[in-house]
């Protein structure tokens, strides 16, 4: 009887059923110790095996695919651990050496002597889905009626049967255990033995730690546990008591009492289509282009709002976006306003022409640092389209800001292109008889031909651009005279200044534009015209200043034209024109300083280079310079004492 | 109080025989076996001689501004624009000239005195029933190598790119690579690419024609490609809106394979001959050492011993 206790303690192991003698336990001896005589024995058995001289007991062998529980896996209920059989596959245990050392306790479950199959009964199935239905593969349904699940499964699904954490190394690692915790052989699936110790302390098995969570220490977890998630893009911020620059700027539609924002549309994607939605930023003066394309522009002529010209002014903008409280009150709103006092013309289809289309919108607002908008103001440009499939139109969007009350309108205040220096893509600055404005190259239209408009000259940018242009019956000097003028452009630039915030007012900040003519006087044909065919702006900078902080000045410019004669008796009609731009870097650098190879020295520079980069890389992390040079040192020290042996 | 060995240096004995001796024929026989064995192995095991080796170097990379656009115009079949920097080929194009406005700039972004890339801008004006649904594009530089042989040649960036749909805008960003069919030399002056990739000087409309500069071009050794796996296209075109190629190319670092110089292929073969040389220096020494002392070869054995260290041991 004994030995009796012993085994039912171990219920946790069902045995197998090929060892005769099977004996079935009942339900409840399978749920834990409750018996105080199961407790005493165990303690007993503690004992021991404490006792047992040399402080070990032979470890435990099986056949391999066995695992051999030691008797001491009883231990796992006694310590509060889960009564538990690990797979379920090891189902024999066979403990043949055990008898050697403590005879008392181990007689009883020599191999085969006992072999207990137990009806696999966990107090919850996790698998037992379909309720009244057997489960397939779930070895702890009860409506399967099986006493041995295993015969009818190939396998039981996990959580079916007990499980256990077992803690294990190989199994050639150990010669023999003297640990007084439940301990087993198994082999696992790279048929590699491993000796496993059975964790039977509660605190390492269970998730013991609950938080607990309330209003307050919610998102106190959620951010501290919490990772990257998918996360709602909407935010609901209360109105912020002022703009800041990059603010989109909030409107106010009286008519239908909605709030939107103001809208810079801006082209976008591959298709440089309008995004309508677009919001222009608070402080952010800048201009957008997009383009529209019209199915049926006789439908959208007076239909699509993005023509009308009444759509982009017939809002209030609020002066901070604290007025988006108090809708009524109009303190916090500011009408557009138009620039001219006419108001512009809706989009009117005529035949085979939509009128008064808008392609350019200009805003001026002038602001006043945290009182906001003070006062916003629109003007525009149209154009007429003519119907027919597949129309676009292109449009300008403009936004410009400035302080409140300031002297001069935004418009008249042209950017400087740099201060003091020219700033590469900025405009080449010229002037005219007090006048300033950019130098420009000929530009031509679609068809080739030249364009009113004009390319500006941007600083540091090398440019050719050229057209056809149409000659008309005139004579030679008026020729002369035109074609001069469209090649330099007009006004013709006269001075050119040093640096890019060069003021009109300042002579010396100026420098004349050399510029030289076509001689006439070469030629010996009095029918013959010269005209001028090519422009070629050549200008020389160069950087002055810091090497830290270079900063690029203007030291000469030239105008230098290209000649042909034509004669008067030759219908020449069209002639091209070409303008260039060339700019010289003339900057004399200085020495680099000592020890800095030339860009063309072939002189052996890199001589020292690992003591170089050693030590170079000393500067930058002290302890990493240290390995290289003291291994350099042994090294040395190492070879001088080969040396003197 | 303790003595320790601190130095010691080895005794030196000799052994005399006659030069037609055994012992000669031996040591003669040691000598050979210890000198030319390891320069078979070196020369056996492969890379004996150092045949190619590289060096890195950013080219001096300039661009010569010039350029060869042609535009293919759809859905016509024949519709196409072009233009160049050559006036010849401009001449020729006739009505298909378009005069494009081209800006360019090159940068060197670490003021190193070389330029590092350059960026690229041609908008050619379109009517609105002008389409560009594809482009082939030449750009021009001069391309120098300096720090082991000095090499020059004028090279090329040829774009071609075309798209389903009309497009507004092509941009592109890549590298000016170059390609080596054969390695350079270790020095001296290489200018044998130093010809102009398109002949300007020539009217005549073949040498315009991109299938002859090509094939012109990729007959050379040394060559530079412009790597854009994928350039962009834009697509929607406002009707007066230009087309726009915007380019950015850069002038990378390069790894240029060359043929070492003789002293750079001895050193090399040196270091590994004397390697392997050790080893049967070594071996062959202990061989020595056994036959001599053992009298495996009649010697007579002569202490050459100072006379001084003889009698200092007799003192002691």
């Amino acid at each position: 009887m004994h030995t009796d206790d012993v085994m039912r303690c171990d219920s946790s192991h069902p045995r197998s059923s090929d060892a005769s003698g099977d004996r079935q336990y009942p339900r409840q001896s399978l749920g834990g110790l409750d018996s105080p005589m199961c407790t005493s024995q165990l303690a007993l058995l503690q004992v021991l095996f404490l006792m047992v001289p040399e402080g070990g007991r032979p470890q435990p062998s099986s056949s391999p695919s066995e695992a051999v529980p030691t008797p001491l896996t009883l231990e796992s209920r006694t310590q509060g651990g889960t009564p538990q059989s690990s797979e379920g596959t090891e189902t024999h245990w066979t403990v043949p050496e055990i008898s050697t050392v403590g005879p008392t306790v181990v007689t009883p479950s020599a191999p085969g002597n006992r072999t207990v199959d137990l009806f696999p009964v966990l107090p919850i199935c996790v698998c037992d889905l379909t309720p009244g239905a057997c489960d397939i593969n779930c070895c702890c349904d009860r409506d399967c009626y099986l006493l041995h699940p295993r015969t009818v499964f190939s396998f039981c699904l996990p959580g079916s049967v007990r499980s256990s954490s077992w803690v294990c190394v190989d199994n050639s690692l150990i010669f023999r255990s003297n640990s007084p915790f439940p301990s087993r052989v198994f082999m696992d699936s790279n048929g590699i033995r491993q000796f496993c110790v059975h964790v039977n302390d509660s605190k390492l098995n269970y998730f013991q730690k609950l938080q607990k969570v309330n209003a307050t220490n919610f998102q106190a977890l959620a951010t501290e546990f919490g990772g990257r998630s998918f996360t709602s893009t909407f935010q609901n911020q209360s109105p912020a008591p002022f703009y800041r620059a990059g603010d989109p700027i909030l409107t106010y539609f009286p008519k239908w009492s909605v709030i939107s924002l103001l809208r810079q549309p801006a082209g976008v994607g591959a298709g440089g289509l309008c995004a309508e939605s677009n919001p222009a930023g608070f402080l952010e003066s800048k201009s957008t282009t997009c383009a529209r394309f019209f199915k049926n522009l006789a439908n959208s002529c007076t239909l699509d709002p993005a023509l009308n010209a009444a759509s982009y002014y017939n809002f209030t903008v609020l002066k901070v976006p604290r007025g988006m409280t108090d809708l009524q009150n109009m303190k916090f709103q500011v009408p557009v306003t138009l620039v001219s006092q006419s108001q512009p013309g809706s989009p009117l289809l005529a035949g085979n022409t939509c009128q008064n289309v808008v392609s350019q919108v200009i805003y001026e607002i002038e602001t006043n640092g945290t009182l906001g908008i003070q006062k916003v103001s629109v003007s525009f440009g149209q154009t007429n389209l003519t119907v027919e499939p597949g129309t676009s139109l292109q449009q300008h969007f403009i936004m410009r800001f400035r302080a409140f009350q300031q002297s001069t309108p935004a418009s008249l205040t042209r950017p400087r292109s740099g201060n003091p220096g020219y700033i590469v893509g900025k405009p080449l600055l010229a002037l005219t008889s007090d006048i300033r404005h950019s130098m420009t190259l000929l530009q031509s239209q679609g068809d080739g031909t030249c364009s009113v408009k004009r390319h500006e000259v941007q600083f540091g940018v090398n440019a050719i651009s050229g057209c056809k242009h149409r000659l008309r019956k005139m004579d030679c000097s008026h020729l002369q005279q035109e074609i001069y003028q469209t090649l330099h452009g007009r006004p013709r630039p006269e001075l050119v200044a040093i640096f890019g915030n060069a003021d009109p007012a300042q002579k010396g900040e100026w420098t004349r534009i050399l510029s030289r003519n076509c001689s006439v006087s070469a030629l010996h044909c009095t029918s013959c015209c010269v005209i001028p065919i090519a422009l070629e702006i050549q200008v020389l900078w160069a950087y002055i200043g810091l090497q830290s902080n270079p900063q690029a000045h203007v030291s000469g410019a030239r105008f230098l034209y290209q000649c042909q004669s034509i004669q008067d008796s030759q219908q020449v009609t069209e002639i091209s024109l070409t303008t260039v731009v060339t700019f010289v870097d003339i900057t004399q650098k200085p020495e680099p300083p000592r020890g800095q190879p030339r860009m063309y020295w072939k002189l052996p520079f890199d001589f020292f280079l690992p003591f170089k980069v050693a030590f170079s890389r000393g500067v930058d992390s002290q302890k990493g310079s240290v390995s290289p040079i003291l291994l350099l040192c042994l090294f040395l020290l190492g070879v001088l004492n080969l040396e003197t042996k | 109080m303790a003595l320790y060995e601190l130095y010691s240096h080895p005794a030196e004995r000799g052994y005399r025989a006659g030069l037609c001796s055994k012992a000669a024929l031996f040591l003669l026989l040691a000598a050979a076996l210890t000198y030319i064995p390891p320069l078979l192995v070196a020369f056996r095991s492969h890379g004996f001689w150092l045949k190619r080796s590289s060096y890195e170097e950013q080219p001096t990379v300039h661009f010569q501004h010039q350029v060869l656009l042609v535009a293919l115009l759809g859905p016509e079949r024949d519709g196409f624009l072009a233009w160049s920097t050559f006036p010849a080929f401009n001449r020729l194009q006739g009505d298909h000239l378009r005069v494009p406005l081209v800006s360019t700039r090159e940068e060197d972004r670490n003021q190193d005195g070389k330029m590092d890339v350059l960026h690229f801008k041609l908008e050619l004006p379109l009517q609105s029933t002008e389409h560009v649904v594809a482009v082939q594009l030449i750009l021009t530089f001069s391309y120098q190598l300096h720090r082991m042989s000095t090499f020059v040649m004028q090279s090329m960036a040829f774009l071609q790119s075309s798209f389903a749909v009309p497009g507004s805008q092509l941009y592109v960003n890549g590298d000016l690579r170059l390609q080596q069919k054969q390695p350079l030399h270790y020095g001296g002056l290489d200018v044998r690419y130093n010809v102009s990739v398109i002949n300007g000087t020539s009217p005549f409309a073949c040498d315009y024609d991109l299938t002859h500069i090509i094939a012109a071009y990729q007959a050379r050794n040394v060559t530079t490609i412009l790597t854009d796996a994928n350039p962009i296209w834009l697509v929607g075109r406002a009707a007066e809106a230009p087309f726009v190629i915007n380019a950015v190319i850069r002038y990378p670092v390069e790894v240029i394979s060359y043929l070492p110089g003789f002293w750079e292929m001895i050193k090399f073969a040196w270091i590994q001959y004397v390697s392997i040389l050790l080893i049967f220096l070594w071996v062959f020494e202990r061989i020595k050492r056994f036959v001599f002392q053992n009298q495996v070869v009649t010697t007579v054995p002569v202490t050459a011993m100072p006379q001084g260290e003889l009698y200092k041991e007799h003192l002691s």
